[in-house]
């Protein structure tokens, strides 16, 4: 167990040092990497930050929309992946992972759609 | 050596495509059909037996419309917050006539007033049990001379299928809110299998729709990560 921990908090630290300083001069390879470490390891807030950098300064990069429409799906943004999932098929409409994905996120979101909101959320969200 | 090399160069090719990407899997939300803050009152019941009559199917020994009623009743008290109001004695459906049923919106209207209710879950069922055991043909090899023979095999098996009608009604009004198709099939690898045994088995696997119909549930689904 102990085994884990030191390991995985050294790379919380390193997450967090690294969101809060000096990553101004990131390249965007590097932000894509450090969002899906993040990623990976369920910190999907991280992540969004991550991969919304990496696309400030590539916004055309299909992999990289991709990347930020499961992050996401992952906080439950599900009408933003929807729009980014149909960039990122616009930046590259021929990459099979891209449309994997989306066919999978299709599939869950128009049955998340077909159902009803619970009446509590429907009357938090008016 | 040749069939090294091209499984070498097969891997290299691949290499960057699975190299590429890593699979993570989200946890995502699925709403309930039914719309409901969560705590109402509820009454299950009455539920009506539906037979088509098949010709394959088996003479069951007890009361598969009671027993789902019961069912469905001890998995919303366990897996819902809904207050179950214990089930009143002698209500009948108005008709033998499920559609009938389904629209006569005054019998759900007293029903609802007389329990005191929010909603009512009802519906019909339909459950049989098919001996489904019959000859297939099945490749043979002989251990004496090395050839393929075919040869016909028993295989016992025993079929359960369901066919729910989940009628939601509103309780005041009497008026059907929510209508959910539930259809199952299962074979069991023996003969004569036990038809009770086989209905819960059934019942088991229809438990998470069942459940989706009324709260909200989580799914797990997996995506691809691009890495650089």
């Amino acid at each position: 167990m102990t085994r884990w921990l030191l390991p995985a908090a050294v790379a919380l630290v390193a997450l967090t040092a690294c969101s809060s300083s000096g990553s101004q001069s990131l390249s965007a390879e590097d932000e894509m990497r450090f969002g899906v470490d993040a990623g990976r390891r369920g910190y999907w807030q991280e992540a969004l930050f991550r991969f919304e950098r990496a696309i400030a300064k590539e916004p055309a990069n299909g992999e990289m929309l991709n990347n930020l429409a499961v992050t996401q799906e992952a906080l439950g943004r599900f009408d933003d992946a929807l729009a980014t999932y149909k960039d990122a098929l616009k930046a590259e409409p021929k990459n099979q992972n891209i449309r994997r994905n989306y066919a999978r996120f299709a599939e869950f979101y128009s049955s998340y759609a077909r159902g009803v909101r619970p009446k509590a959320e429907a009357n938090e969200t008016r | 050596m040749r069939r090294a090399s091209a499984a070498l160069a097969a891997l290299l090719l691949a290499a960057p495509v699975l190299a590429g990407t890593r699979e993570v899997e989200l946890r995502l939300p699925v709403r309930p059909k039914l719309a409901a803050a969560g705590q109402e009152r509820v009454y299950v019941g009455p539920f009506m037996r539906e037979s088509q009559g098949d010709e394959g199917s088996v003479q069951l020994g007890f009361d598969v419309a009671g027993e789902f009623e019961r069912y469905l009743r001890r998995l919303l008290r366990k897996e819902t917050r809904f207050n179950i109001i214990p089930s009143i004695e002698g209500v009948r459906p108005s008709s033998s006539d499920s559609l009938a049923v389904a629209n006569d919106s005054e019998f759900w209207r007293q029903l609802g007033t007389q329990a005191q209710v929010d909603f009512i879950i009802a519906g019909s069922i339909d459950f049989q049990v098919q001996d489904r055991s019959g000859y297939k043909t099945e490749e043979y090899v002989s251990p004496i001379d090395g050839r393929t023979y075919y040869r016909q095999v028993l295989v016992e098996q025993t079929g359960f299928a369901y066919d729910i009608l989940l009628n939601i009604y509103d309780g005041r009004t009497g008026k059907l809110v929510l209508q959910e198709p539930l259809k199952d099939f299962q074979e069991r690898p023996e003969r004569n299998f036990d038809e009770f045994t086989g209905m819960f088995a059934n019942l088991f696997a229809l438990e998470n729709r069942l459940i989706g119909v009324f709260v909200p549930r989580t799914v797990k689904s997996k995506r691809l990560l691009f890495t650089p």
